[in-house]
């Protein structure tokens, strides 16, 4: 799900907001490039697919709207979407009362499992790490879930949450050594 | 967090299903439109139009209203330059609010001649004026002199006491501008505001005492109170990072205590002894043996094929206390609705709050029908721009049409069990060449990751053997001993280059540096860095003094070292950093300034949910910026 870019699509993309300033009609690249990213980013968090297009469609629609004040900072446009597609979100659940759904592959498991865990990924623990994300803040959920489960480099997450690449490292493991703490709270209590 | 449940696997979204959700002419296009009639009874019919992501066909009373592109384009254009080119003084300017009155800053003047420009020195900035930069309000150009005025407000205090608005607000995200020089430039010819023409700009280079990264350039729109950027802030003179990176110290310097080599560890150190032959590894490999791969990739596409089957949908009948709406359905989209015939859409009952038989009425861009995740139903998606209605819907039937669709049913359910019990029939097989598979490769994977133990075990007892062989042989060649005092020279003259540099850190301020701005439309100009509020310590915070209970308005929270006054209101959270030096200052009810210092601010007790923070009011009226800042300083903080 990274987003990856070089200088020269980063300047590419420079040029296409300035033009979008003026005309939003120029925008239909960004849209169609960052859409499937940002429909999966929320199709990650929500538990059907009409909501995660609708939230996608509404990052769109927030961004067209903000676009005067987007600065460019020689980051990707994606850092700036992604972010307002986290506002969205949240915005959702608050909204909507609904609780958090939590969408993971095995491979994704086995790689929190590998930092937090030595032992091996099976049945019992997806039913552990349901209990244990209910004590992590959704500030620490969120490290964990751009981390783990959407493999981000830390540079990625930073511009993201506009942090600084240390920062994000030092917020990830936090949250991991939380995570790790209620874990073995739960494993000595089962 | 509240967690609803962890879905494990989940299939990710399709390509098909993504570009059939994108609709960039939707989120551009806010004046098209579709209108649509209520009918009678409660069965609303809905206008048919063919929208292809849809796939179904909605017929009649289609319309659009407005679509010239230059008109829609304008919903989001952005006015900047128009808000910028007034050049009225800014005493008359609602935007600012002053927290004090008679604070405000004189402006420096000069003036140039319209048809040749020129260069003005003004404070520590010099602006330059190309020829016939100026127009009057009617876009003509002006000739003969024209007075410049300008003023900066170089530190927190000057920015405090303007009441210019320093709040910017990105993408709903709320920051404050750390400002790093900010001035006001209008222009006038007898007492008369001048513009910019649109095709000049002015250049201003404003003295900075300090190049720093991250900054950029903002004009403040004078009717809204938003800052608009700009473009990042371009400086010139060496910046200090530049002249750095080209230092390196004087050789009498970098060899200046340099020492003795020390004795370097010789020994190779022994590589851990890897799991290979771990349960998980096994596992690991078991599963990426191609065979095994195989025969999953077979069951999930046995899978996918089962459950892309669709089962026929059981005909209902319609429930006549509830809204039903009337849609032709392309059953090639819908291949599970083939049983039925004159299709209604009704309501679900646990959607009815959501549903408004007024939608009937209104004028839709767009209407798509998805497969609901609750099961026999479907959602019905009515948009428009800035709008999105949605609604679970089963399809229904009338009396009349229930038993030819029963009849149908029937029939395309009893070809729809025999195809998926044949293929549940081949998952089955398949599972069981999967098993045996799988026992194959991890009998197989052991015994290679036995092997390889053994062989990791050699390796590691040849090594401890060259360990032995050289701690009994300790004399080197002298190449060798030459490149390693090579190696450890250059390591230790790079460490005296840092610390030479580090001497110079901070040496280079009194350069001469400019941030330069390019000013096509007078007003103010900004070279910021939004930020956060502090952190570290929040509290819920109310603010009083000897003479009254709270604080009129808001305080501003100034950190030492950082050019932003952060705006706290009372009764909210109060938040900074309490490793800093810090300053509160309020203005009393009487035009007092009151201020909390560095000193007190470390006896907040932010570890209490809320508190009541007693600051000092000034006894006398403050007659100058002078004596504001002295006022301050008295109360240990240099402002």
């Amino acid at each position: 799900m990274s987003y990856h870019k070089t200088s020269l699509q980063i300047q590419k993309e420079a040029e296409i907001i300035n033009a979008a300033k003026l005309d939003p009609k120029a925008f239909k690249p960004i849209y169609e490039e960052y859409f499937p990213q940002i429909s999966a980013f929320a199709y990650k968090r929500v538990e059907d697919k009409e909501t995660a297009f609708d939230l996608a469609q509404k990052t769109f629609l927030k961004a067209l709207e903000q676009l005067s004040k987007y600065e460019h900072r020689g980051l990707p446009i994606g850092s700036w979407l992604y972010r307002i597609a986290i506002n969205e979100i949240n915005q959702y659940f608050r909204v909507s009362k609904k609780s958090r759904t939590v969408n993971l592959d095995t491979a994704e498991v086995n790689n929190l499992f590998a930092d937090v865990d030595d032992s091996i990924y099976d049945e019992d623990q997806i039913a552990m790490l349901k209990t244990s994300f209910t004590y992590l803040s959704s500030a620490d959920y969120l490290m964990i879930e751009m981390r783990y489960f959407e493999e981000r480099p830390f540079k990625e997450i930073a511009e993201i949450l506009e942090i600084t690449e240390t920062n994000a490292k030092v917020k990830t493991y936090r949250a991991l050594d939380k995570l790790k703490k209620v874990i073995s709270k739960l494993q000595a209590a089962a | 967090m509240k967690f609803n449940k962890i879905n494990i696997d989940r299939a990710p979204l399709t390509a098909d299903e993504i570009n059939s959700a994108m609709d960039f002419e939707g989120l551009i296009n806010p004046k098209a439109s579709v209108a649509a009639k209520s009918g009678g009874g409660r069965i609303i019919k809905l206008g048919m139009y063919t929208l292809a992501a849809a796939a179904i066909t909605l017929g009649a009373w289609f319309y659009m209203t407005k679509t010239e592109s230059t008109q829609l384009a304008d919903a989001y254009k952005v006015e900047v330059s128009s808000a910028l080119q007034s050049g009225e003084d800014t005493k008359e300017n609602s935007t600012l609010t002053p927290p004090l009155k008679g604070y405000e800053k004189d402006f420096l003047s000069g003036t140039v001649i319209a048809e040749t420009g020129g260069e003005l020195t003004l404070g520590s900035s010099v602006v330059s004026v190309p020829p016939s930069a100026f127009v009057d309000e009617n876009g003509v150009p002006i000739t003969g002199e024209v007075e410049l005025k300008y003023r900066e407000f170089n530190d927190v205090l000057d920015i405090f006491l303007s009441g210019i608005p320093m709040e910017y607000d990105s993408a709903g995200v709320k920051y404050t501008f750390e400002s790093n020089g900010m001035f006001e430039l209008r222009g006038f010819q007898e007492s008369a505001p001048v513009y910019v023409a649109s095709d000049k700009s002015l250049e201003v280079k404003m003295g900075i005492d300090e190049v720093k990264s991250g900054f950029s350039e903002y004009v403040l729109n004078e009717t809204t109170g938003e800052w608009i950027f700009k473009n990042g802030q371009n400086y010139e003179g060496m910046v200090e990072e530049e002249l750095l990176a080209k230092s390196s110290a004087p050789q009498e310097i970098a060899e200046e205590g340099l020492w003795d080599r020390q004795e370097l560890p010789i020994e190779i150190k022994l590589e851990e002894l890897k799991n290979d032959n771990s349960e998980f590894n096994i596992n690991e490999l078991v599963e990426n043996e191609p065979k095994v791969k195989a025969i999953k990739e077979k069951i999930k596409s046995v899978v996918k094929e089962k459950e892309a089957k669709q089962e026929p949908t059981k005909p209902a009948k319609a429930n006549p206390a509830l809204p039903q709406i009337q849609i032709e359905v392309d059953y090639s989209d819908f291949p599970e609705l083939k049983a039925f015939k004159n299709t209604l859409f009704q309501v679900a009952e646990s959607d009815l709050d959501d549903f408004n038989m007024e939608w009937g009425q209104e004028t839709w861009t767009d209407m798509k029908i998805n497969k609901s995740t609750k099961p026999g139903f479907y959602r019905l998606v009515f948009s428009k721009p800035g709008r999105r209605e949605t609604v679970n819907a089963s399809p229904v039937l009338e009396e009349a049409d229930m038993a030819t669709a029963m009849v149908k049913y029937e029939e395309l359910f009893s070809q729809y069990e025999t195809a998926v019990d044949s293929l549940e029939t081949v998952k089955k097989q398949k599972e069981k060449e999967l098993e045996a598979a799988r026992a194959q490769a991890k009998k197989d994977a052991r015994e290679r990751a036995a092997q390889q133990a053994e062989l990791q075990k050699l390796r590691q007892q040849q090594i401890a053997q060259q360990n032995e062989d050289r701690r009994k042989n300790r004399v080197r060649t002298m190449a060798e001993q030459d490149e390693l005092q090579k190696e450890f020279r250059e390591k230790q003259l790079a460490m005296t280059n840092d610390q030479y540099k580090q001497r110079l850190k901070g040496q280079f301020l009194e350069q001469d540096m400019f941030a330069v701005f390019s000013v096509n439309g007078f007003g103010f100009h900004n070279c910021d860095r939004p930020q956060s509020c502090p952190s570290g310590a929040a509290v819920l915070a109310s603010y009083e003094t000897d003479n009254e209970s709270f604080l009129n308005g808001n305080v501003i929270l100034v950190e030492q070292g950082t050019r932003a006054t952060f705006k706290y209101y009372p009764n909210a959270q109060l938040k900074y950093n309490p490793k800093k030096d810090n300053l509160l200052i309020g203005i009393s009810s009487n035009s007092r300034m009151a201020v909390l210092s560095p000193e007190k601010f470390k006896e907040v007790d932010y570890k209490q949910r809320k508190c009541v923070i007693k600051m000092k009011e000034c006894e006398k009226e403050l007659s100058s910026k002078e004596e504001i800042q002295e006022f301050i300083k008295a109360q240990g903080f240099d402002i």
